[in-house]
């Protein structure tokens, strides 16, 4: 009897624990889905953020006719006390568990290195180290406040815009992980640039290109072409189209399938050797005269396509490594893996050392598919 | 006469694996001593041979002892004496309890920053922990049985939604800087098992203690293994930059609609750390019975559930932190005095008191 | 040294056994006078004493019988008419009793008594006494004519496949459908008596050489030294039969149905059938046997199977989802995907009161609309109506509940249903995992899990572990735990429970 008692007033003090009291503590919180950081004129940063307004959400998506969310921005000497600032704002605090999506601006990125901008992002637990990373041309309010009618919330299309354009191979989609990886000197960040055409409801982001970094600090711009032969080398790529021509001088666009790179590295005296092998199939998804491309024609195509996706590569590598001197394909730790001997206490020189080492590339393309249109004209009358 | 508790092996390998479980989730990869990435899989496997040879004196023990546990032959070779080997015994399963709890505290504190005051958090661990030591050895065990499955489900489940996270390239080469690294890190671990010390209370209690201490020490190296591959394969060398790298690694793990699958992680070292710290509360209460007598187990429960709090929750930071060394000082001494030194003694006793019987004898 | 702490009062010191065992009997006078003038002051002013006092062979005799409980007709046709036409043999008033039982009595159920307390006892079970003066004993002839329920499908445990009959309230009857499915003489029916004063009949129903004796003889005893005045039920008899008192699960269950209880009694369990109610006991009763069913084994094994994982899901769903929404939607939003999220955004935002209390809130008005139509079963439209109208849509437009809550609590309630014998601790529970995951979240809720797991590891019953054979594991056991196993495999092992892993009762000769 004493023991039932017991756990009934045990189970009765439960009650009085304030969180079984008070409202879900998240609606007294200003639910963030992507954050921009940009570089405040007066020294310190500025910071935008886009955040779900309870008020107009319906309850019911499919009556959700607008986006939830609403853009607010704020300042402060640096991103915490920017982020912590609010606070006076909303009258609420942040939450930043469901935070998709950081933007940051051109000037951010060339005035700060990214450990220290993203030093806050890095340290709080709330934050999640899959949330996508972004140079904006422009304002980074300008690409948070950019709206779709395919989303309830509009960072869900920045980030879908990035993954699916990794994939496609017309960005890189970075995330707050790859960079804490590549600062724990595993390798060099790279962020995927995007801007702003258009405004108001007509606003829409576009990629870019890429921006490159050297321990944390900005070097540069990789630009379309370059960025593609990034991330043929990252084997991130699994679709792309690229148009070649014909002997006839028509051009033929081939969508290239299950793309896969693999890189070996050898010995060379002092440095090096990195041989690239890429490794695609393709299809033909259109010919701009609308007539046969014939089996003999296969050979040549093939030979371009290669040709193609070795210039992209060869670029991405000249810009990278030979022109900024950073290792963003993790040339060094590859070295690191299979030839020890050759970094072991000379870590810091390898960077520049990567500049004397050959890069050999091989690619094996295979047109697996003409389409399904044959170009025969059966009775034909005119 | 009350029955005697029996424990399978299999049931003291699920407790012994929990507790390695446990006790890995809380690897810092902060600490310099420590093997990082490929190496700490090395120095785990290091890790896993030297615990089972540091077992050799407990078996020895059990073998000679044939069958009695070490605070019952305590009580043959000195007499009433032995209630202060109990009484030591208790203590130093507090003091793994504590432990335990520091860790816990820290990993609310810092990783974790969960909604509910974490004192209170510690408050309901302990308070149901203590409330198990009245369920006894069997009914822990039992619950190990069933939890461990659990604990090992979710630690694949977690490994296979990583793999399409993982890389080749995350994957730092083994031995670049030389066998040392994996030889401390084997050190460094190695007293943070401090469940070898109370094996050998166990030794009437389990239906082969051998068999069931080593598959314990083989399938927690098994399962190690798979959480270090894991969490190396996502974070690469950021897995040392971190307090709670598998915790880390973990929060970008999703599963369908589900995400944030880190309260997962959560989930499992609450669950283990139920279990071993009931495992140990079931100890703790068994020796003080044995030393004082059945009548205030309560009290004995209170006082055992408020050091456990006070020492976790006041003195948890200063002495992870700032008295690291100490600790790991302390944690091996007691670790080698109560798996090693104790049971050497009890049978050294034991034959000095067999040679003076045969000597009576002769005299006789 | 670690054994588990017992907190029954019969373990504590100074705590003294209630006297048991018979009281002293009555025996049955030469003087039919001094017997009838017993029994009329045994029963007093009570008006169903039936006495018919006549003469046989000029000897003073009776007939006594209750009202009610024997076949007028039968009485009239089998005993007073052949005893009443007795004429010319010249009897001594033995020799008349011995004569009447052995030659003239057409009743197949004869019995002879010695003392009043027997003489009662089956009168009131519907045996029809003749007494005559000058013999210390008197025959009974069983001629039962009570009015009693005819054998119907039982209404707590409903099958697609199988028997349709169920135990009706008089034991003799249901002993007779368990003798008709076990043809066997291994099926032994032991008839006990329970309570001092109602006298109940109980019998303890085994298979001879398949069940633990150790069990049998604790079981025994149980029943034996219960203390009870009245047995009604076998509901009374079931706590003193668990060895945990404190334990939410129950390690006795019961059963309506006789082929049930033939499977039971086949494994090695004991019956035990109460006359006056038609739930039959099972001793022991494991954990996952609430997840097993008749239908079981009559399905296909692959549907059987899929029936017995739904039921594994049904349980967790219907204990734990809503502390689990409760915990996540409190303390871990971050669970939540982007569209749950806004959905549950808009729940909390629209309704006023905290989600703990809500839980509590709705799970309470269900449970009470549950009750109102089990207690009043022609109200069950109106109730249902309520329920629906009030709880499915009132409230929630009204922004009193979330409508994610409502949802939760349907399939709770649906899931629940699934697993009647466990209806009782899910419910009680379902409460204790809300408070834990409103206050302390998905770590609150898994230390009640951890500690509820605790607690059903630590119950034995009768020297079996509960959570047997999943814990300690017996694998060749497992084949009907989380699948029902084809038959060609399951028939095979002769599978005993007292043989189970962890069990302190098991057979001669079997590994531990």
């Amino acid at each position: 009897m004493r023991t039932w008692f017991l756990l009934v007033a045990v189970l009765l003090g439960f009650t009085m624990i304030p969180s079984c009291r008070e409202k879900s503590q998240i609606n007294n919180r200003v639910v963030i889905t992507a954050v921009g950081i940009d570089d405040a004129q007066d020294g310190g940063c500025a910071v935008s953020i886009q955040a779900i307004e309870a008020l107009k959400i319906s309850g019911s998506l499919t009556n959700q006719e607008d986006n939830a969310t609403g853009i607010y921005e704020t300042q402060g000497e640096s991103v915490a006390a920017a982020m912590k600032s609010f606070v006076l704002q909303t009258g609420r605090n942040t939450y930043l568990q469901q935070n998709r999506a950081i933007v940051l601006s051109l000037d951010q990125v060339k005035k700060q290195p990214l450990q220290t901008t993203l030093d806050y992002f890095m340290r709080n637990a709330e934050s999640r180290p899959g949330v996508y990373l972004a140079v904006s041309r422009g304002s980074p309010e300008e690409v948070l406040g950019v709206k779709t009618s395919s989303y309830t919330i509009p960072s869900d299309y920045l980030t879908t815009l990035l993954r699916e354009g990794q994939s496609w191979g017309y960005s890189a989609g970075t995330t707050l992980l790859d960079v804490e990886r590549a600062l724990s000197g595993m390798f060099d960040a790279y962020l995927p640039i995007v801007r702003v055409e258009g405004s108001g409801d007509d606003a829409s982001i576009h990629m870019d290109g890429t921006a490159v970094f050297r321990e944390g600090e900005f070097v540069g711009e990789l630009d379309a072409q370059e960025t593609r032969g990034l991330l043929f080398l990252q084997n991130a790529l699994e679709r792309s189209t690229v148009a070649v021509n014909r002997d006839n001088g028509a051009s033929v666009t081939l969508e290239l399938q299950k793309s896969h790179t693999g890189i070996s590295v050898s010995r060379k005296g002092d440095a090096a050797a990195f041989t690239i092998r890429v490794s695609a199939q393709a299809e033909i998804a259109e010919e701009s005269e609308g007539d046969i491309v014939k089996t003999s024609e296969l050979q040549s195509l093939n030979e371009q396509l290669a040709q193609t996706i070795e210039k992209e590569i060869r670029a991405a590598i000249d810009k990278t490594v030979m022109e900024y001197g950073c290792d963003v394909f993790g040339f060094g730790r590859r070295v690191m893996k299979k030839e020890p001997g050759l970094i072991r206490g000379h870590e810091d020189e390898w960077p520049e050392k990567l500049r004397e080492c050959d890069y050999p590339i091989e690619v094996e393309i295979e047109i697996q598919s003409l389409g399904t249109n044959t170009g025969a004209e059966p009775n034909r009358v005119s | 006469m009350e029955k005697t508790v029996k424990i399978s092996a299999w049931q003291l390998m699920t407790l012994l694996l929990v507790g390695r479980i446990t006790v890995a989730l809380t690897y810092s990869g902060g600490s310099a001593n420590v093997a990082h990435g490929t190496d700490r899989m090395a120095s785990l496997l290091l890790e896993a041979g030297l615990l089972l040879l540091l077992f050799l004196p407990t078996l020895w023990y059990a073998r000679a002892a044939q069958g009695i546990g070490s605070l019952e032959y305590a009580y043959v070779q000195f007499g009433k004496g032995g209630a202060v080997v109990a009484v030591l015994y208790a203590l130093y399963c507090l003091y793994i309890q504590c432990l335990d709890l520091m860790q816990f505290d820290r990993f609310a504190n810092t990783a974790m920053s969960p909604e509910v005051p974490r004192v209170l958090l510690c408050v309901a661990l302990v308070a149901a922990v203590f409330v198990a030591a009245f369920y006894g050895l069997e009914a822990v065990a039992r619950t190990a049985a069933v939890i461990v499955f659990l604990m090992v489900a979710a630690i694949v489940f977690l490994a296979v939604s990583l793999i399409p996270d993982m890389k080749a390239l995350n994957f730092p080469p083994l031995f670049y800087e030389g066998f040392t690294p994996v030889w401390t890190g084997a050190l460094e671990n190695l007293p943070r098992f401090l469940e070898l010390g109370v094996i050998a209370l166990l030794v009437p209690h389990v239906k082969g203690v051998g068999k069931g201490y080593v598959w314990g020490i083989v399938t927690a190296a098994a399962v190690l293994l798979a959480m270090q591959i894991t969490l190396v394969g996502v974070l690469g060398d950021y897995g040392e930059m971190v307090m709670y790298p598998y915790y880390t690694a973990v929060t970008i793990a999703h599963s369908s609609i589900v995400q944030r699958l880190d309260i997962l992680v959560a989930a499992i070292w609450m669950a283990g750390l139920f279990v071993k710290m009931s495992f140990l509360a079931v100890l703790f209460l068994g020796c003080l019975r044995q030393a004082f007598g059945d009548k205030l187990k309560v009290l004995y429960v209170l006082l055992g559930g408020i050091i456990v709090l006070t020492v976790g929750l006041l003195l948890g930071d200063t002495l992870l932190s700032v008295e690291h060394g100490y600790l790991w000082l302390a944690s091996t001494v007691l670790m080698l005095a109560f798996a090693v030194i104790l049971p050497v003694i009890l049978l050294c006793a034991n034959a000095l008191r067999v040679k003076r019987r045969i000597k009576r004898g002769d005299a006789l | 040294m670690f054994h588990k702490t017992n907190f029954r009062a019969d373990s504590r010191p100074g705590y003294v056994q209630p006297p048991s065992g018979p009281s002293p009997a009555t025996p049955i006078s030469a003087s039919l006078l001094d017997n009838l003038v017993y029994l009329r002051k045994q029963f007093d002013i009570s008006s169903d004493l039936m006495i018919r006092e006549i003469h046989l062979c000029g000897y003073p005799a009776a007939v006594i019988t209750v009202e009610g409980m024997v076949n007028r007709h039968i009485l009239a046709d089998a005993i007073l008419l052949p005893i009443t036409e007795i004429k010319g043999k010249k009897f001594s008033p033995t020799e008349l009793m011995a004569y009447i039982r052995d030659d003239v009595l057409g009743s197949g159920d004869m019995l002879q008594v010695r003392t009043m307390e027997e003489l009662v006892n089956l009168i009131a079970s519907g045996f029809a006494a003749i007494a005559i003066d000058g013999v210390d004993y008197m025959i009974l002839g069983g001629i039962q004519g009570f009015a009693m329920r005819g054998v119907s499908e039982p209404v707590s445990e409903v099958m697609l496949r199988g028997s349709r009959e169920g135990f009706t309230e008089v034991i003799r009857i249901n002993l007779s459908m368990l003798r008709r499915r076990l043809k066997t003489p291994d099926l032994i029916f032991e008839m006990m008596k329970a309570g001092k004063t109602s006298n109940t009949d109980v019998c303890l129903c085994y298979m001879r050489g398949r069940v633990s004796e150790k069990l049998l003889r604790s079981v025994r005893q149980k029943i034996e030294n219960l203390p009870l005045d009245v047995v009604l039920d076998s509901g009374y008899i079931q706590p003193f039969l668990e060895n945990k008192h404190l334990s939410i699960f129950t390690s006795v269950n019961t059963t309506e149905r006789p082929d049930t209880l033939c499977g039971k009694i086949c494994e090695g369990r004991i019956g035990i059938l109460v006359d006056g109610t038609p739930f039959a006991l099972i001793v022991p009763y494991l954990f996952v046997e609430n997840f097993q069913a008749m239908d079981d084994y009559t399905m296909p094994p692959y549907y059987a199977s899929f029936l017995r994982i739904l039921k594994y899901i049904a349980f967790a769903v219907s204990l734990l989802l809503p502390g689990l929404y409760v915990a996540i939607g409190t303390h871990h939003p971050e669970m939540f995907p982007p569209v749950l999220l806004l959905s549950y955004l808009n729940a909390d935002h629209t309704t006023p009161f905290p989600l703990t209390f809500e839980a509590l809130l709705i799970h309470f008005l269900f449970e009470i609309m549950r009750e109102a139509g089990l207690r009043f079963p022609r109200m069950g439209h109106a109730v249902s109506i309520v329920g629906a109208l009030v709880i499915g849509q009132a409230a929630v437009e009204a922004g009193l509940v979330g409508a994610p809550m409502v949802i939760i609590l349907a399939l709770t309630a649906i899931s629940s249903f699934i697993l009647p014998s466990l209806y009782a601790p899910i419910s009680v529970l379902r409460f204790v995992f809300i408070l834990l995951g409103g206050a302390l979240g998905v770590y609150g809720i898994l230390l009640g899990v951890a500690l509820l797991l605790c607690g059903i590891c630590a119950i034995d019953v009768e020297g079996i572990p509960y959570t047997a054979p999943v814990s300690p594991l017996t694998f060749k056991a497992l084949k009907d735990v989380v699948i029902r196993a084809d038959w060609r495999k399951l028939w095979k092992g002769n599978f005993r429970v007292q043989n189970v892993k962890g069990s302190d009762i098991r057979d001669d000769g079997q590994k531990s």
